[in-house]
């Protein structure tokens, strides 16, 4: 066992590595670099002087060197610990990202929790009850989460919110709490704010849920076990909670570690949409302005996590399932 | 209107003797008021009134020292650090020579914040041009027709315009309590505005290609000495140049002054190369240059000393932005109330324009001017009443929405030579129906016209050059493309390029950030197809377009046009600019002018883009200013005959023109004169804005 | 008695019809049985017919732009005046001074009649033939200054035809993105499973990383690094082709593990021990026994596809003006005017649920219907 979590984190950092690499690639693809970025911006400001800035800025940071030296440089300073200095915010890579990560943490958690509310009870009934009235209507139900765009979703609950609920707009905080410590009132007022991010990021995640949910649970139905449970005399709803329910969620559990990547990098359209202080507008933001070393730093993170995702996702199937555990 | 130079008896005629002994050179350039421009009706510089739209008004600067007020008084916060001896009191704060404002409506009362929105990182000029003052060491009156003393106390200009002496207050005080002098000035010069790693390289300092030498001569005398005549130095100062003001320029080197007690520390000429790098290691930066640059950052270092009514209490790049009073302000009304009366001013980080629009129209925001558009119009005049706000407009004195040419487009031969003819631009020009634009995008507020000035400006050369091949007129376009030999036609009626390689097919790229530019494009591209012109249209995120400006791959695009002024503001429509989507009507004839023939290339003569430029440079030192203003219309007349670039409509609201208060909040101006070169909204001097 | 004889007699033959039936009949017989299935093919066929016809189907061209009907409202049908004649009413528009929103007046005295098979713009009929024939159009006054059914946009255009124009470009364009995906899904899952070992490791540890970058940097950088003289269509289709380059890895793993199930099975050893080639006993043996699972995912990759375009175009990383698709549509949509005061802009979300509804009941009913252990 500990064998084989030493040759899954080996390979891990192999993947990680490769990330770096490819995203750095990437990130350096469109041609210009931060330095036509910040020309760009201060000319749609009507700055038209400042004629070194450009060439200073590449001298600086290395930005007209081949793209091999600068991973080189960059890599190695991340392998000390040091993300290096955002380009865009002037201010330290780790600081601008760590402002952001908890309430990522925060808005994800929510949707999350919003989506297995929602997702979970509509699967299993869908499942039981299959063909049925109820199992079409809720069906249709999930699906429309998924097909409504949600940064249109997005856009009509905020607004609808402010003109008939003179809801809050936007953005995790009022004003008034955006500076202030953490305190009761302030967590009051993310949770005021939090519904919209929440509905709208779950429901995007629904119907695909709904459709697992329902799918393993049928397949697990028709298992002679359940039959004899049945034939035995226990309630449906025993006989249905008690294994296939929990057999059912094997798939959960091994997206769990999936969960969390995808939503910094999935939500970030609805981030940008309902203005929250989340990574994805971040990223989004650092890629557009060809900051490569904020823009490194947070693919650099998603691809960290996807990999200890996927490790512990396999973990927690082995844990909960003993037949894949001897099955390689 | 006119306008003219400043002869050395009008010049006395406005000195006036201050207790002290100072001058106080209020009004140099333009003593007279202008006959036809109504009081608050706007003209000069700002255009004139506008039907269904309140006259201009403003905060007027009080020169006259018999009005100045005797005693001063303070903000109780500011009150408070007095009393607990951890500030000087106030009329030792403001020093002897304040900067003395009689509000628009009245005297207000202290207190209360201001809440704003910010639209992420690259828009610090937000702040900039709302709470920074200005802090240029001159300014334009309200009515944008005459310079008036700003930072500095006064100014002076030769008869010939070579030498400029500038009057620092006496007794001013940076937002640390250190005094401002001369020394400030000449430490910016010496060791910032001319280096590479520091300075903007830009030529706001320069005239006819030469240095203009600053030396100091006193403590609060600075004399800026031109080697040819430079009359609009202090035009440049006062306006939307590298050298007007620290707020918006010192992280880019420019400014015209900066705290030498403070950032002197931080470069190697003042400690050492080692020091200094140490220090800029330490903070995270890679080499003193980068520190030097972000320690001199209005928006993001609160330890910098500046001068502006507000300071900045927290960084732009940790939202909230927020600022709050400089105790050391020099502003102060009329009855002795230092300025500003609201102490605190916050924005908001928000990503999205859209939520920006639409927390203004819930009323989170008190000012708001920044991300909102024409399009926003109708949401935010809907909500006016319920959530108690005002919408204001300011039409611009420049044009919302032109196509550029690049006139030195290569990529191509064929295509390059036919942008390159004047009739094919002219036709370009008249197969757009203008109407249309301004009706689908800028709900009709904005006036079809060629690239020029407003009407009723000083550098108008009349009514009939508004519409010089700037009519919609297809039937002329066509005559003009056949005139050139494009007869032969596809099968969808499209000319045919002379080489045998298809259809003539014009290649726009365009970026929709003020307006929906790219949206434009489309709707020429279908008026142009009845003069057979095709036109592929691409949407092109904006640092790709600077990109590819600066290739010389873009063809057309589509922008605002910067044309209120032809010597201040000359890069839209004159290859000034050499980089970057700004210079894009011919990088290269740009480089070859700015080197004077050495780089670039020398653009054809048939171009007579040589002419207009002999114009400019000769206008840059015309010490005469009816003469100069007579250039500037030159200027205008052959850019509209030569259609070097298509204007299509402006002096409408795309561009800051639509802003809103709070209606609690007073001494806020019906209506300001909307240009860059005010950096609007300062120009409502949001200083004297006060809650009920 | 003979009732029930006859329904023995009914069984038995149904008994006979099912025992002869190939694989096809019975995944058929079964689908027809999946009501909603049946609605989401017909829906699908639908919509890809509008797409095939859409200039016949569309009223004006769909770029027709004309600034004085700016943002127009939807006009009403009249169907009926005197006997059944639909028609619509001329409407003058004009902006408000003081909101600056443009308002439309229905003109009673001008009656524009609304027929069948009118004449239009003229275009090409699926590359044969040119005409200027429309299923819907007007008498007496262009079609393209009048009708207005779904109202018009920014720039005066009409949305009805433009929406007909976006159906063709988003029903067609992730076609191909999703061939080469589970192309690219079957091939290596396939490889993966069926060989194990080195290439097995390899191709796990490709999926991964591919898995661990985010699809938005990898879009913006490509999006960006297409030549310069390609058309929004060309630079779409491109990005099509390399997001299912990523998008394969779900459908890779799914296939390794059935591959890995299957392969241990006696009919493969079977197929081995005779001499079948590797490529033979892949596709012809081991791949039909999950091909309903590939077919689900066609059906349900198409309309995340769809969905895909319409966030991209929102980035500004889609498919952008002057292209017309429903993403482009809601791209312009997507503002607080719009949801206040124009709502039919919104219009667009309407074939997107449609579809995208369509597409996962056919999924559905297909996978059930194809699946050998289904009751």
């Amino acid at each position: 066992m500990l064998n084989y979590i030493g040759r899954r984190l080996a390979l891990g950092l192999f993947t990680v590595w490769a990330v770096s690499v490819l995203s750095f690639l990437i990130i350096q693809l469109p041609p210009g670099d931060f330095a036509t970025t910040r020309l760009a911006e201060l000319a749609a400001s009507g700055n038209t002087s400042a004629i070194y800035e450009a060439e200073r800025l590449r001298a600086e940071y290395g930005l007209d060197q081949p793209v091999f030296v600068q991973y080189f440089t960059w890599i190695g300073q991340v392998l000390q610990g040091d993300f290096g200095m955002s380009l865009d915010w002037n201010r330290p890579v780790a600081d601008v990202i760590g402002d952001r990560l908890v309430l990522t943490m925060v808005v994800s958690v929510a949707a999350i929790i919003f989506t297995w509310a929602v997702a979970l009870p509509i699967g299993i009934y869908s499942a039981v009850r299959r063909y049925s009235f109820g199992d079409y209507a809720l069906t249709f139900f999930g699906f429309l989460g998924l097909a409504i765009p949600n940064f249109l979703l997005a856009l009509i609950l905020m607004y609808f919110g402010f003109a008939v609920f003179d809801a809050n707009v936007g953005g995790l905080f009022s004003a008034e709490y955006e500076t202030a410590g953490w305190s009761f009132a302030k967590v009051w007022d993310l949770f005021k704010h939090l519904w919209i991010p929440a509905i709208v990021l779950g429901l995007a995640g629904t119907a695909q849920l709904v459709r697992i949910m329902r799918a393993n649970l049928l397949d697990e139905l028709k298992k002679p076990y359940v039959i004899t449970a049945t034939a035995k005399g226990l309630t449906e709803r025993k006989a249905i909670s008690k294994y296939p329910v929990r057999v059912a969620l094997n798939p959960f559990a091994s997206s769990i570690g999936f969960l969390f990547p995808q939503i910094v990098s999935g939500a970030i359209v609805v981030s940008i949409v309902l203005s929250l202080p989340t990574v994805g507008p971040l990223l989004l933001r650092a890629l557009q302005a060809q900051d490569m070393f904020l823009a490194g730093a947070i693919v650099l993170l998603i691809g960290v996590m996807t990999v200890i995702g996927t490790l512990i996702s396999d973990l927690v199937l082995m844990w909960l399932d003993p037949r894949i555990r001897h099955g390689r | 209107m006119r306008r003219r130079g400043l002869s050395r008896r009008e010049f006395l005629g406005g000195v006036v003797v201050l207790g002290g002994g100072g001058l106080v050179l209020g009004g140099c350039s333009s003593p007279v008021a202008p006959p036809e421009s109504g009081p608050g009706g706007g003209g000069g510089r700002g255009g004139g009134p506008r039907a269904g739209l309140p006259d201009i008004e403003g905060a007027e600067v009080v020169l006259d020292p018999a009005r100045f007020p005797k005693a001063f008084r303070e903000a109780p916060e500011l009150a408070k650090l007095v009393a607990e001896g951890k500030l000087p009191p106030v009329d030792q704060r403001v020093g002897s020579d304040p900067l003395v404002l009689k509000p628009v409506h009245g005297v207000g009362r202290y207190g209360g914040q201001i809440r704003r929105g910010f639209i992420g990182q690259s828009d610090f000029q937000n702040a900039v041009r709302f709470c920074s003052g200005p802090d240029s060491l001159l300014y334009w009156d309200y009515r944008f027709e005459k310079l008036v003393p700003n930072i500095a106390r006064g100014f002076e200009l030769s008869e010939d315009g070579r030498v400029l002496t500038l009057q620092l207050r006496k007794g001013m005080k940076w937002s640390d309590g250190q005094p401002l002098t001369a020394d400030d000035i000449v430490f910016w010069f010496t060791s910032v505005a001319s280096s590479r790693e520091v300075g903007t390289g830009s030529s706001s300092m320069k005239i006819g290609g030469q240095d203009v030498k600053v030396e100091r001569v006193d403590e609060f005398t600075v004399r800026y000495v031109s080697p040819a005549p430079n009359p609009l130095l202090p035009q440049r100062m006062a306006g939307s140049s590298d050298i007007a003001g620290m707020a918006g320029n010192a992280h880019l080197g420019g400014g015209g002054f900066m705290p030498k007690h403070y950032l002197s520390q931080f470069h190697p000429e003042y400690t050492s190369m080692d020091a200094a790098n140490k220090l800029a290691a330490d903070a995270g930066f890679k080499g003193w240059a980068a520190y030097f640059r972000n320690q001199a950052s209005w928006h993001r270092n609160p330890a910098l000393p500046v001068v502006t009514p507000w300071v900045l209490t927290r960084p732009i790049s940790n939202p909230p932005w927020e600022f709050g009073p400089n105790p050391y302000s020099i502003w102060v009304d009329h009855e002795g109330n230092q300025l500003p009366y609201i102490s605190k001013i916050t924005m908001g980080n928000i990503e999205n324009t859209e939520v920006l629009g639409l927390r203004a129209a819930a009323g989170d925001y008190d000012v708001q001017d920044r991300g909102l558009g024409v399009t926003n119009l109708p949401v935010l005049l809907e909500n006016e009443k319920k959530s108690a706000y005002t919408i204001h407009r300011a039409p611009s004195t420049e044009l919302d929405c032109g196509l550029r040419l690049n006139l030195a487009y290569e990529q191509d031969k064929e295509l390059g030579e036919l942008i390159r003819t004047v009739e094919f631009r002219r036709a370009l020009s008249l197969g757009i129906d203008r109407g249309q634009v301004n009706e689908a995008f800028f709900l009709g507020t904005c006036t079809p016209s060629a690239t020029m000035v407003a009407e009723g400006s000083i550098y108008d050369p009349g009514p009939e050059w508004h519409t010089k091949w700037a009519t919609y007129d297809v039937a002329q376009a066509n005559t003009l493309l056949d005139g050139l030999g494009l007869t032969a036609k596809d099968a969808e009626g499209y000319r045919l390029r002379k080489d045998g390689a298809g259809r003539i097919r014009l290649d726009f790229q365009a970026f929709s950030n003020f307006a929906d530019f790219v949206g434009v494009g489309e709707m020429v591209k279908r008026q142009w197809q009845q003069i057979g012109i095709d036109l592929n249209v691409a949407s092109v995120e904006g640092s790709l377009l600077t990109q590819r400006a600066n290739s010389n791959q873009l063809m057309l695009s589509c922008q605002q046009v910067g044309s209120d002024d032809p010597f201040l503001r000359p890069e839209a429509f004159l290859p000034t600019v050499t980089t970057g989507f700004p210079g894009m009507i011919g990088i290269p004839y740009a480089q070859w002018f700015a080197s004077g023939g050495a780089q670039g290339k020398e653009p054809p003569e048939s171009l007579r883009l040589k002419e207009a430029m002999a114009l400019y440079d000769k206008g840059q030192m015309e010490p005469d200013e009816a003469e100069r203003i007579r250039i500037g219309k030159e200027i205008y007349k052959l850019h509209a005959d030569q259609v070097w670039s298509i204007g299509l409509v402006g002096f409408g609201l795309s561009a800051n023109g639509v802003y809103l208060t709070s209606n609690k909040l007073r001494n806020v101006p019906a209506r300001v004169v909307n240009s860059q070169t005010m950096k609007s909204l300062n120009n409502t001097y949001p200083m004297t804005y006060y809650y009920e | 008695m003979a009732d029930s004889a006859t329904a023995v007699a009914t069984a038995a033959q149904d008994e006979e019809r099912i025992s002869v039936a190939s694989q096809r009949q019975l995944i058929w017989w079964r689908f027809r049985k999946h009501k909603l299935a049946m609605v989401g093919a017909i829906v699908v066929l639908l919509f890809y017919l509008v797409a095939l016809f859409a200039d016949f189907l569309s009223t004006s061209d769909p770029h027709a732009s004309e600034g004085q009907r700016s943002l127009m409202p939807p006009q009403q049908v009249h169907w009926f005046d005197g006997g059944f004649s639909p028609h619509v009413y001329a409407v003058r528009g004009e902006r408000d001074p003081i909101t600056l929103q443009r308002t439309y007046v229905v003109d009673p005295t001008q009656k524009i009649p609304v027929t069948l098979f009118a004449k239009g713009y003229e275009y090409e009929f699926l590359g044969l033939f040119t005409t200027d024939i429309h299923l819907i159009g007007t008498e007496g006054a262009r079609a393209e200054d009048t009708l207005f059914l779904f109202g018009t946009d920014q720039q005066g255009r009409d949305i009805f035809s433009r929406l007909i124009h976006a159906t063709r470009t988003s029903m067609l364009i992730g076609l191909a993105g999703v061939a080469l995906s589970i192309l690219l899904g079957v091939v290596l899952g396939g490889i993966s499973g069926y060989y194990g070992g080195a290439a097995d490791t390899v191709i796990q540890r490709t999926i991964e990383i591919l898995r661990s970058i985010p699809t938005i940097p990898l879009w913006m950088g490509l999006a960006a690094a297409m030549p310069k003289d390609w058309s929004v269509n060309q630079v779409y289709f491109a990005l099509t082709l390399i997001l299912s380059v990523i998008g394969w890895t779900e459908l890779g793993r799914v296939v390794r593990g059935r591959m890995m199930q299957i392969r241990s099975e006696d009919f493969v050893t079977a197929a081995e021990l005779v001499g079948g080639r590797p490529r033979r006993i892949i596709f012809k043996h081991m791949v039909p026994l999950f091909a309903s699972h590939i077919i689900a995912a066609t059906t349900l990759a198409l309309p995340l596809m769809i969905v895909a375009e319409t966030s991209l175009s929102f980035l500004g990383l889609g498919l952008r003006p002057p292209a017309i698709s429903w993403g482009v549509m809601l791209q312009q949509a997507q503002n607080v005017q719009a949801v206040a005061l124009y709502p039919w802009m919104l219009l667009p979300v309407l074939p997107v649920v449609a579809v995208i509804l369509a597409f996962n009941f056919l999924g559905d009913g297909l996978r059930d219907a194809a699946d050998p252990y289904d009751l």
